[in-house]
């Protein structure tokens, strides 16, 4: 098991898979993913896969949510809220 | 004599008279409502009145910084009923490129729902939705102050802003006559009638709007505007397609192709289906064929082409998809339609670049004069009738289908949309940190098509403090629509250069490929 947050598990993910190239320091966990960084659909699809994986969860279509996805701090939320 | 008058038909009158057909069919559904044909004629009178009343038309532009929504369609056809061009800007473009054409747009209006401090009106008239003059504009219908406006073939229905090489928007003007030709050919091509239900995907800032905006609203089916926030997830917009039981969807092939490769469609019932369109930019056979699995097997499929400046002008039927793995035809050109080769053939092919003659064709750019501009060429034939170049390096096949190969400029499609990647750049150096830059496109992993990516230079402040990436990406958003952002940036000490001492972009694209595959 890991002892990072949820947050930075994310954040490693994000720059491990999604932008990767980008240093985990200039992302902050309020930065917006589409709006700021920049994230298209297929890296999006990318972040769902890696968040299943990272996590063991499952996300359903509900959880498929704009905002939900917007920053760092509302997907520790999501993936909180499934590990509940 | 001016016989213009009898012989075109006006790019909305078809709505009018499928609203006069079927008043009671749903018009428009969206998150927030629905609205029927005959309230959505009616409000649109109101709007021309208000107009009309208040001396914003005939014969001006009616901007629009509107998310999709019914208001925005209302605007849009009150303003076409009024005698004025409506002129669609993205409200999630970056103030800095809403000013520039703003600046040099001579707007009679623009309509938004904005209260931007950024963006410069440049003291023209705005008129907010929700505002008590839009509440006004509202209640008008019934007064019988429309005057019938009288329209020439020639006038201007709508100027669409695409990217320009040199860091301002192109806006190009479409008269009624040519905006109305292939609505009002796909209507009958595709056989879309009253049963349909269209998925409304691409912005009214994209041409291929004009199908769901012209053909659709004229057929008496509905248009179901798809909520932004479906777009990011293919299984929410596979579970939209479904749940809305849609018949018809004209998109590009990027959207598609996300649908198939996560969308989820095995779980989806899809068999409602009709008709799949899809436009600006090559659908990949593989994912084409793959794509038909999910669908019914009687489902029509068209391959459609055509820049801004031309609108649709070649179909290619893709119902029966050919053996092999050539790309699709782009295919025959439209009734009317002369298309041909310009500057003899330059390889066995024959290919060269695709010039386009016939009645789509758009009048010019805005603001610019159309005397001697290099994007004219005269028919082969006829050398005092002008076609378009479209820059696009293409061959014919046996069967007459012209057949897509590449650009013969530096443009780049990403998701269908133009990119001058001139545009980037020169938005790019106007970071201080920058000294030069370069930006080329390459192939996304597992063929999803393609992402741009950008090679900087730092200047002697940006090599001081190190590069902010996420503070460039910023930088790049306040100048640049978001698909024009570059995905990533890599810094170099200097550019590689060709025999000729210009930047090797050949070896710049082979450099960013190389990072893909490293990384995958």
């Amino acid at each position: 098991m890991s002892d990072k947050s949820t947050q930075d598990r994310i954040k490693d993910l994000i720059v491990e898979k999604v932008l990767v190239g980008v240093n985990p320091e200039e992302i902050s966990n309020d930065s917006e993913l589409v709006s700021e960084l920049g994230l298209d659909s297929i890296q999006i699809i990318g972040l769902i896969g890696g968040l299943e994986e990272e996590f063991d969860i499952v996300l359903e279509d509900d959880d498929l949510d704009f905002e939900l996805f917007s920053t760092i701090n509302n997907l520790a939320k999501l993936v909180d809220g499934k590990l509940a | 004599m001016n016989t213009e008058k009898l012989t075109f038909n006006t790019i909305h009158g078809d709505f009018i008279a499928a609203a006069d057909k079927y008043p009671e069919n749903q018009a428009i559904w969206s998150e927030s409502g629905t609205i029927t044909y005959s309230e959505l004629n009616k409000l649109s009178d109101s709007f021309a009145n208000w107009l009309l009343k208040n001396n914003r038309a005939p014969g001006k532009r009616t901007a629009m910084i509107l998310p999709k929504s019914i208001e925005t369609v209302i605007c849009l056809m009150g303003s076409l009923k009024a005698g004025n061009t409506y002129v669609p800007l993205g409200d999630t473009w970056p103030a800095n490129r809403l000013n520039a054409i703003i600046k040099n747009g001579d707007f009679g209006l623009i309509v938004t729902n904005k209260e931007n401090p950024e963006i410069d009106f440049c003291g023209c008239e705005v008129l907010q939705l929700e505002s008590n003059e839009w509440q006004e504009a509202q209640q008008l219908a019934d007064s019988n102050e429309l005057k019938s406006v009288e329209l020439l073939a020639t006038d201007i229905a709508y100027i669409l802003y695409t990217s320009g090489s040199t860091g301002i928007p192109k806006g190009v003007c479409v008269s009624h006559q040519a905006a109305q030709f292939f609505p009002a050919w796909a209507k009958q091509e595709f056989n879309v009638d009253p049963s349909h239900k269209i998925a409304s995907i691409a912005p009214f800032t994209f041409d291929l709007s004009t199908f769901d905006l012209f053909t659709g609203l004229s057929s008496g089916g509905c248009l179901y505007l798809v909520p932004e926030k479906f777009k990011m997830f293919p299984s929410r917009l596979s579970g939209f397609l479904e749940k809305h039981e849609i018949t018809t969807i004209y998109a590009v092939p990027s959207t598609l192709s996300l649908l198939l490769l996560n969308g989820n469609l095995d779980k989806r019932d899809m068999s409602h289906f009709k008709t799949v369109l899809f436009a600006g930019e090559v659908f990949p056979i593989a994912m084409c064929r793959q794509f038909r699995e999910y669908l019914p097997k009687d489902v029509q499929y068209y391959n459609l082409y055509g820049p801004t400046e031309t609108n649709v002008c070649t179909y290619f039927d893709a119902s029966k998809v050919p053996d092999g793995d050539d790309n699709l035809p782009i295919g025959l050109p439209l009734p009317g339609t002369t298309s041909f080769i310009d500057a003899g053939p330059d390889d066995e092919e024959g290919s060269g670049e695709l010039c386009i003659y016939g009645p789509t064709l758009m009048s010019g750019y805005w603001g610019k004069p159309n005397e001697g501009a290099s994007y004219w060429t005269s028919l082969p034939d006829e050398p005092n009738k002008m076609a378009y170049r479209t820059g696009d390096i293409t061959y014919q096949d046996k069967q007459g289908n012209w057949i897509y190969k590449g650009r013969a400029d530096k443009m780049v499609k990403i998701w269908g949309y133009r990119v001058e990647l001139g545009e980037i750049e020169s938005g790019m150096l106007k970071h201080q940190d920058i000294e030069q830059c370069a930006v080329v496109k390459r192939d996304k992993q597992g063929n999803l098509g393609e992402e741009l990516v950008a090679f900087v230079i730092p200047s002697a402040s940006g090599q001081a403090s190190g590069l902010n990436h996420t503070e460039l990406f910023k930088h790049c958003k306040t100048y640049l629509p978001h698909f024009m952002v570059p995905s990533h940036i890599y810094e170099l000490d200097s550019f590689p250069l060709n025999n000729s001492g210009k930047v090797d972009r050949l070896k710049l694209e082979n450099t960013a490929q190389d990072y893909v595959l490293q990384n995958s």
